[in-house]
């Protein structure tokens, strides 16, 4: 933890380096941490490691009261959010933390050392639930897979990789149809994590989603975020993989945690908040597509080709987690 | 007629409440109505759901209390068996979910929502939700109401969970503002341990003291239970006569409306409509003996054969839809096509709604409501409050229910059995409108209805 105990008062515009929370309380890498927790456990998705980061910011800071704090966190969910180029994700876990404190700033503001202590390790609870979710999901979406389907998958998702491997563990048979994901190859990595667990998997070519759509029963992916209009934000071609399964009526699923629910309205691809730059006329020196190194374009899903979300708090239609965001909105 | 005659008797609802009036004692009669259930001679949702909350209100007016989580650990596993019986018949489930958001409301009205909620935490509540289908035999089924509906509620009950709370002890308090939860939660496993000894209302002795939530505690929440569950028999009671006071704001002058067979519900909205307004009726028939059954009684206005006598007596009372002026066609399935492009407006019935709109409907309902779509034509479903089920579900498995081959076809059984599937399940996105005793209901209101009417946060998976 790289924590300098040295007060520095710049506010946080005049600091050099982005990612670093300068506050008066002290400063923080909080980009620097978000990133070591995300290369130790790569299976930590990145909702949870906002949301350990902003426990460890309230660690590291040394606030003494509670706006202290709870403006510490704000800082530190901006910065975080800023230095990382797709925030999307991130952004829910960080809202999620503030609304959590937010709420539980009104319970006990007597005692501000006990306060701090037992909000961290209730940042513990909160992630280690939200770990938890994801065997939920996996054991809801072993459902879906009934009579030897076969699944079609692009990109790389966690959930989706609990969901096929805990119907594996059960003794579903079933075969899936992988997209290679390229330019970053994610399917890649799923054909091989699925071909290792004892699963018959097909790698085809990111062109042909719709030539193979036919010999598949279902579509299931993954989501970064899940936002307000239960669009999704996913891995660039999972629009493709939508419409496709659209075209010859073959449910579309999303396996996600409620975690990666994002209070956030945009009305098409073009309006979520990541920039990148799919679309370039004549660029300087470029012959092929735009390069995607350092991020990974995504793309945008539209609620209206997805079927159902499979949740741990179970199957939720494009409506329900609509209004379950809302809800939690109100709430809040 | 038949009821008053001490000859064999298929025990139908009428029976299964007389027997409640008379012999009721409390596990026989859980285990009579499972009988009953599972032999099928109360079957539908508006008789499972009548025979199920009847049950539970004697029920728990027999229950000795002592504290909420005990209540709803009996109720709960009641409701489980209950729901075991016949899984596919959701009504009875539905009961059961019911009562236990009753006893919900009653104890957060008396301040206790942190009891029940503890109640439901400790894992007493997960077995209810077991489903189901013989179909999934296969499946390790289990829920997890033990896991955070959503994260911002953690904040208001952080410590759902027996474990959680004894891996981090230190966060009780932080966990929930009243610092007595810890106190609260020792009295709960001492009254429920205590509860074969103590009757009705005899404290615990142990864990009372300073905590202001130990009288809570004891505090018999039943009679305002027990009138709520009056109170939703009375709704289940008035149920058909709701929906048909909805009539006018659905039918219209002079339109063409198409059902399809003439289901209870569906006949008295339209007799409702036809005192009012004048509409031409197409009733759809087909070969399954229900539908023709139901339509041809319905459009001769004679009693249908199962029916109690009350409802006898209202039938030959009541004028035929053709004598209150209405223009009734009666077609066979295949002329659904011809007919279509000249309908208004579609209604038919669901015998179960999910939360995401989806429903079970008698076999058929999907064909009418496909071509209904094809022509663009609005579809209303008519279903009433016991319908709405807690739950979503990936498919149809599971839900479908069998009969017996078809007599009128000539097969012979020991070469040939036709499958007869009685219900369908039927996919969102195929309804304008539900009609409901609780008022029209938009398809995308229909998960926040059953949110709101369970006293839940979330719905099962089927």
């Amino acid at each position: 933890m790289s924590r300098q105990t040295i007060p520095n008062p710049s506010d946080k515009h005049s600091g050099s380096k982005p990612g670093i929370v300068y506050s008066e309380m002290g400063e923080f890498d909080i980009l620097g941490h978000y990133s070591r927790l995300l290369e130790e456990d790569p299976s930590k998705s990145m909702p949870i490691a906002a949301i350990e980061s902003l426990c460890a910011l309230c660690d590291g800071i040394e606030a003494n009261t509670i706006h202290e704090l709870l403006s510490t966190i704000q800082i530190g969910s901006d910065t975080l959010k800023e230095a990382v180029p797709n925030a999307i994700s991130l952004t829910a876990g960080c809202d999620l933390f503030t609304k959590f404190i937010t709420r539980h700033s009104h319970d006990d503001p007597r005692d501000f050392d006990t306060f701090k202590r037992k909000l961290q390790s209730n940042g513990h609870l909160f992630a280690q639930r939200a770990r938890k979710a994801r065997s939920i999901v996996a054991e809801n979406g072993l459902k879906m897979v009934m009579n030897n389907p076969v699944i079609f998958v692009h990109g790389y998702s966690r959930c989706v990789m609990a969901v096929l491997l805990n119907a594996r563990e059960e003794g579903r048979q079933f075969k899936v149809i992988c997209t290679e994901t390229r330019p970053s190859c994610q399917g890649l990595r799923t054909a091989k994590e699925l071909r290792a667990a004892g699963i018959s998997v097909a790698v085809i070519d990111d062109n042909a989603v719709t030539y193979a759509m036919n010999k598949a029963t279902f579509a299931l992916v993954g989501a970064e975020g899940t936002l307000t209009d239960a669009s999704i934000i996913n891995v660039m071609g999972t629009q493709n993989v939508a419409l496709a399964a659209r075209n010859i009526d073959r449910p579309f699923y999303v396996a996600t945690e409620t975690h990666k629910f994002v209070d956030m309205f945009p009305v098409d691809q073009y309006m979520i908040p990541v920039k990148q730059n799919v679309i370039v006329f004549d660029p300087e020196g470029v012959e092929g597509a735009m390069s995607q190194e350092g991020l990974a374009f995504v793309d945008y899903v539209d609620p209206k080709y997805i079927t159902s979300f499979v949740t741990e708090i179970g199957l939720m239609s494009p409506t329900m987690v609509g209004d379950k965001i809302i809800t939690t909105r109100l709430e809040g | 007629m038949t009821s008053q005659m001490v000859t064999l008797r298929t025990p139908d609802l009428q029976w299964w409440l007389d027997h409640l009036d008379t012999a009721f004692a409390p596990d026989v009669s859980v285990d009579l109505l499972i009988g009953v259930l599972k032999r099928r001679s109360v079957k539908g949702p508006d008789a499972a759901a009548v025979a199920t909350a009847q049950l539970f209100l004697r029920l728990i007016y027999a229950h000795p209390f002592s504290s909420i989580g005990d209540l709803v650990e009996h109720i709960s596993s009641i409701g489980t068996s209950l729901s075991k019986a016949v899984p596919r018949e959701l009504a009875v489930r539905n009961m059961a979910r019911r009562v236990i958001g009753i006893i919900r409301e009653e104890a957060e009205n008396n301040g206790m929502g942190d009891l029940f909620q503890a109640a439901l935490e400790t894992g007493i509540f997960i077995p209810l939700l077991l489903p189901i289908a013989q179909y999934l035999d296969s499946i390790v089924i289990s829920f997890h109401l033990s896991f955070l509906e959503e994260f911002p509620q953690v904040s208001r009950a952080p410590m759902k969970s027996a474990d959680t709370r004894a891996q981090l002890p230190g966060h009780s308090s932080f966990a929930s503002p009243s610092s007595s939860v810890t106190g609260v939660f020792e009295i709960l496993s001492a009254a429920s341990s205590s509860r074969g000894s103590s009757a009705a209302s005899t404290p615990p002795s142990t864990g009372i003291g300073k905590a202001s939530q130990a009288q809570a505690v004891q505090y018999d929440i039943r009679p305002a239970v027990i009138q709520d569950i009056q109170e939703l028999l009375e709704e289940l009671d008035s149920c058909e006569h709701n929906i048909s006071e909805l009539a006018t704001q659905v039918i219209y002058k002079n339109e063409v409306i198409l059902t399809y067979g003439l289901p209870p519900s569906v006949h008295k909205l339209l007799l409702r409509a036809a005192q009012k307004r004048e509409f031409t009726l197409i009733v759809v028939v087909d070969e399954i003996a229900d539908i023709n059954k139901q339509a041809s009684a319905a459009v001769m206005n004679r009693p249908m054969g199962g029916e109690e006598v009350g409802g006898d007596q209202e039938t030959a009372a009541r004028k035929s839809l053709q004598d209150r002026g209405i223009h009734v066609m009666v077609i066979m399935y295949h002329d659904l096509e011809n007919l279509m492009p000249r309908v208004n407006k579609v209604i038919v019935a669901a015998r179960y709604v999910f939360a995401d709109a989806g429903m079970v409907a008698v076999t058929g309902t999907a064909g009418v409501l496909m071509a209904a779509k094809e022509y663009r034509k609005l579809v209303y479903t008519v279903a009433g409050s016991h319908m709405f089920c807690p739950m979503t579900t990936f498919g149809p498995y599971g839900l479908l229910e069998r009969g017996p081959p078809d007599t009128t076809l000539p097969y012979n059984p020991e070469r040939c059995r036709p499958a007869t599937i009685l219900s369908e399940y039927i996919k969102n996105g195929s309804v304008d409108c539900f009609i409901t005793n609780n008022g029209l209901i938009a398809p995308n209101c229909v998960n926040r209805t059953i949110i709101e009417m369970y006293h839940t946060t979330q719905c099962d998976l089927f």
